[in-house]
């Protein structure tokens, strides 16, 4: 056994390989790293090149590779490195960094054919890894140019031609494994993921709305045009005043920020809906976050989630892929959830000692009315006659930070709006809570999506009524109604550093904006939300009544089996086709063999010719002729069609 | 006799005899699909297998590019296992002259291969030898090496013809089994015993004066006018003859089997190939004596190949 072995071994003996293999190689391993080099820590990427242009250098210099026990006390190096890095060597991250580590020395050790292939291969999976970050339009076109130089590396390792030629043909290769990836993508039975647990770090923290809200922090994300969700409604949007996409609710106050608290949930609606209805669908950018995005009063809950009881909507799992739900919400119902005294007194929860005046202020609003719904008018008009301003830079506000704003500063965001209301409220013994989430959005009117960019997250109040419910209340709209109304760019001062989208200007800007969300929306719902549910509806639309995965793959099974035959068929039918002098010479054998003349292989024509003369005197000379063109047809350097047409005519004549 | 029998053996030789057909290939042999065989390689196994991980990963982490990339290379698994049988599907074999050699070296044979289209990464291997590689631009005659074993005629063993052209992963092979057979010359002795004249009576012991007349031959432009055998041509009508004199031979030798030292037949045979190789590297006219066999004196190729073939087939 072991004797076979070795023998296998020697058979297929490391070739060393050639300068061209070399550089074939190189530049697979760079073009697989490419795409991860913004993804991967940058001491990696540093290494990584360091390694490769070691690699480079030796090529160039064809010096000597390194011993193995240079590269092993390099590998292990590495593997502490990452070890220290990420705290573990076990994750998708940790794993990714020990393949990039390992393809730069790989590229060191690059002897034979087999090293060859071990670098392709983990070129591949490296470009597969790349798409745990960025599955972009751009990233896809960004590995497909990576794919097309590693392919060329592999086939370089067969055969060596000229660069270009090289690319060409890896071109012609995967564009011919095209076909075959699209009945693939297509009828390939599809399996919701994961199919185990995911690691811990499989999904980091992406943006958006956070679990706690501190002075600043909306503002924040308020300066990117990164898209949150995208809308589909099955009619005419609502009005501004309704475009309320509730998020979060954020309970706990400590003075400075307000903290989400989990409430229980509920796997049914806790009330009736009644009334008019507003159907939409949801595309949601994952924020590995629970939390799903609804207008508010939501009549149904997507599958695999929850509704809790401060109403909101939560998926089962943290939200880490683009995720489309479908949604109903009743604007008009109201509503009144049983409030538990748990919400209730979370709601009236606030520390000692802070904010004093506005605390003395609401306690006098308190000792003056009864009615908590005259409270809030009067505390709406105290708002609005404080003429504060709506701007995102507001002045930095720490301690007592809702008595700055009001009577100080008077500047601030939503945040600090929205915030100094609730604690208002709160000192006012009325419940109150802050709702995270966006307001407004717009239609893209390429594709009639309505996109909600990260520009519009907002945050308001919800006050609870006795027999109102939780009403919602936002002092942002009473101060600076425009901000409602018209969006951002009309609620702030123009001088304000804006995200570009939110910007009213620059109208063809905004138009070849809107062209490339609505192709990356489309590229999103057609390709990458490609997944069980729109294979069903995809394949039942194609005319396959109940797909299962018994039907996909017969299906499957026979368009690969009809590509692959066209193929072979092609590759078969471009038959041997002797050229044309060729094929009037073996015309001329053929008519020497009646007389028992055969042509051994080995013959040439002048051979072949002296042969047959010997064999036939009297047409000696007649043979001599055309064994003469036949050898200026093959063998001289320039042909016309003249002399074809003189050797068809002498073979025609020729009659033994 | 007339009654059918199941015989479960002849389906199985039926078989046996497509796959591993004892009649030889007539040529010209056109590599067709039935004869040509493909699987994959252990770098194709490799990738198989990095395919399959990366089409795991995709579905654990829901990569949509991911099934796309790995379906894509998938589908050029698939097209390089067509493009590499398409390598060789087509091509026409047949055998060219082949070149003989001495026994412990390497003899030569001949492969005549038509094509429309190039090929590259062909690669030819005889039985157990090591394979060549060739890449094949346009119709060519290929001389493929062989160890020679044992003087006589070595015949052509089965030839693969594989290639794992453009990716290596799979191999597309086929043989050929051509009726050649190539001359072995036997393998000159290391050392040889000088060669000595035999012993022999009469006229025919003593080595002939520079002067001696020797013989006619046609006549050369080169050649001296008194040379010319001038009655002879008349008499022959053949042309102008010249003498030939022993001089210019320098001394025709005979190589004499039954003369030459040595304890086997083997033995005998190395040292008069030594001879002979000698006597042609010195220009010398030799003729060569195997009992009744006579090869008359002269020195260029065709008389050694013809010496060298006498000596091989004894």
């Amino acid at each position: 056994m072991f004797s076979i072995f070795k023998r296998k071994r020697l058979a297929l003996n490391p070739v060393p390989l050639t300068l061209a293999q070399s550089w074939w190689l190189f530049a697979a391993a760079i073009a697989a790293l490419v795409p991860l080099l913004e993804h991967i820590p940058v001491w990696l990427s540093a290494t990584a090149a360091v390694g490769m242009a070691w690699r480079a250098w030796l090529i160039w210099r064809a010096g000597r590779l390194p011993p193995r026990w240079l590269l092993f006390i390099l590998v292990a190096a590495g593997c502490v490195a990452v070890a220290v890095e990420y705290r573990t060597l076990f994750g998708r991250n940790p794993g990714l960094a020990l393949l990039v580590m390992f393809l730069a020395l790989k590229l060191l050790e690059l002897r034979s054919a087999r090293d060859g292939v071990t670098v392709v291969l983990l070129g591949c999976f490296l470009l597969l890894a790349s798409f745990f970050f960025n599955q972009s339009i751009a990233a896809a076109l960004l590995v497909t140019v990576a794919l097309i130089v590693i392919v060329a590396a592999l086939l370089s390792l067969q055969h060596v031609s000229t660069p270009r030629r090289q690319l060409q043909q890896s071109a012609l290769l995967l564009a011919q494994a095209l076909p075959f990836m699209l009945v693939l993508f297509v009828l390939f039975p599809r399996v919701q993921g994961p199919l185990w647990g995911l690691p811990q770090d499989a999904f980091t923290a992406s943006s958006g709305l956070s679990e706690s809200m501190s002075p600043g922090s909306i503002s924040k994300v308020a300066q990117s045009d990164a898209i949150a969700f995208r809308v589909k409604f099955k009619g005419q949007p609502p009005p501004p005043q309704q475009q309320y996409w509730r998020g979060l609710t954020l309970t706990q106050y400590d003075g400075v920020s307000w903290k989400y608290r989990p409430e229980p949930e509920m796997s049914e609606l806790p009330y009736e809906p009644t009334g008019k209805s507003i159907d939409y669908e949801v595309t949601l950018e994952p924020h590995n976050q629970r939390w799903l995005f609804a207008l508010e009063k939501a009549g149904e809950l997507p599958p695999a989630s929850s509704i809790s009881r401060d109403g909101l909507i939560l998926a089962n799992q943290p939200v880490r892929n683009r995720l489309r739900y479908s949604m109903r919400s009743y604007p008009d119902l109201a509503t009144d959830p049983k409030t538990t005294v748990r919400i209730f007194k979370a709601a009236l929860q606030l520390p000692n000692g802070v904010n004093p005046r506005t605390r003395a202020l609401a306690e006098s609003w308190r000792a003056q009315y009864d009615d908590p719904e005259k409270i809030v008018q009067v505390a709406i008009a105290f708002f609005q006659s404080q003429f504060l301003t709506y701007t995102l830079n507001p002045p930095l506000m720490q301690e007592n930070a809702v008595d700055a704003f009001l009577f100080q500063h008077k500047r601030g965001f939503c945040e600090h709006f929205a915030s100094a209301f609730a604690f208002a409220m709160r000192a006012a013994l009325i419940p109150a809570r802050i709702v995270g989430g966006y307001q407004g959005g717009e239609v893209n009117p390429v594709d009639g999506y309505f996109t909600v960019r990260q520009y519009d997250a907002h945050v308001w109040v919800e006050v609870w009524l006795k027999g109102r419910g939780w009403v919602r209340v936002d002092p942002t709209a009473d101060s600076a109604p425009s901000r409602i109304e018209n969006g951002l760019s009309q609620a702030v001062a123009a001088n304000e550093s804006l995200p570009l989208m939110a910007r009213n200007n620059y109208a063809w800007l905004r138009e070849l904006r809107y062209r490339w969300d609505a192709t990356a929306n489309a590229w999103n719902q057609a390709i990458l939300g490609f997944n069980p549910e729109r294979q069903r509806d995809l394949l039942s639309k194609l005319g396959m009544p109940e797909p299962d995965w018994k039907q996909m793959t017969a299906w499957l099974a026979a368009l690969c089996g009809l590509l692959l035959l066209g193929f072979t068929l092609f590759a078969l039918h471009q038959r041997e086709q002797r050229d044309e002098a060729g094929r009037i010479w073996q015309a001329f054998q053929r008519r020497l063999a009646r007389r028992e003349i055969t042509i051994a292989a080995w013959m040439g024509p002048a051979t072949y010719a002296s042969y047959a003369a010997a064999q036939l005197p009297q047409h000696a000379t007649a043979i001599h002729a055309i064994a003469e063109c036949y050898a200026a047809l093959r063998y001289a350097p320039e042909q016309t069609a003249a002399h074809l047409a003189h050797f068809k005519a002498l073979v025609a004549r020729f009659k033994p | 006799m007339n009654t059918f029998v199941l015989r479960p053996g002849l389906a199985l030789s039926q078989l046996r005899q497509r796959i591993w057909p004892r009649h030889p290939d007539t040529a010209p042999l056109t590599l067709s699909q039935r004869r040509i065989y493909v699987l994959p390689t252990r770098a194709g196994l490799a990738y198989g297998a990095t395919l399959a991980l990366m089409l795991v990963g995709s579905i654990n982490y829901n990569l949509s590019l991911g099934y796309a990339l790995t379906f894509l290379l998938g589908g050029l698994g698939v097209i390089a296992s067509v493009n590499t049988f398409r390598n060789l599907a087509g091509l026409q074999l047949s055998p060219a002259r082949h070149t003989p050699g001495f026994a412990g070296e390497l003899l030569h044979y001949g492969l005549q291969l038509n094509t429309a289209r190039p090929r590259p990464g062909l690669r030819f291997q005889f039985a157990d030898s090591a394979q060549s590689s060739f890449n094949l631009e346009e119709s060519h005659t290929l001389s493929l090496p062989l160890p020679a074993l044992q003087r006589g005629w070595q015949a052509m063993p089965r030839l693969t013809i594989s290639t794992t052209w453009p990716l290596g992963l799979v191999r597309a092979w086929s043989y050929a089994r051509f009726q050649e057979q190539c001359l072995v010359y036997p393998a000159p002795a290391l050392t040889a015993p000088p060669y000595t004249p035999p012993e022999r009576e009469g006229a025919q012991q003593r080595s002939p004066e520079p002067d001696d007349f020797f013989g006619l031959r046609p006549h050369r432009n080169t050649d001296l006018l008194q040379h010319v055998a001038w009655k002879a041509s008349a008499r022959l009508d053949e042309g102008l003859l010249s003498k030939q004199f022993a001089s210019e031979h320098g001394s025709a030798i005979w190589f004499d089997l039954a003369h030459t030292p040595g304890t086997s037949l083997e033995e005998k045979i190395a040292i008069l190939v030594r001879w002979i190789l000698d006597a042609h590297a010195s220009k010398q006219s030799y003729g060569l004596k195997l009992g009744t066999l006579r090869l008359e004196p002269a020195n260029d190729n065709d008389h050694l190949h013809a010496c060298l073939q006498a000596l091989a087939l004894i």
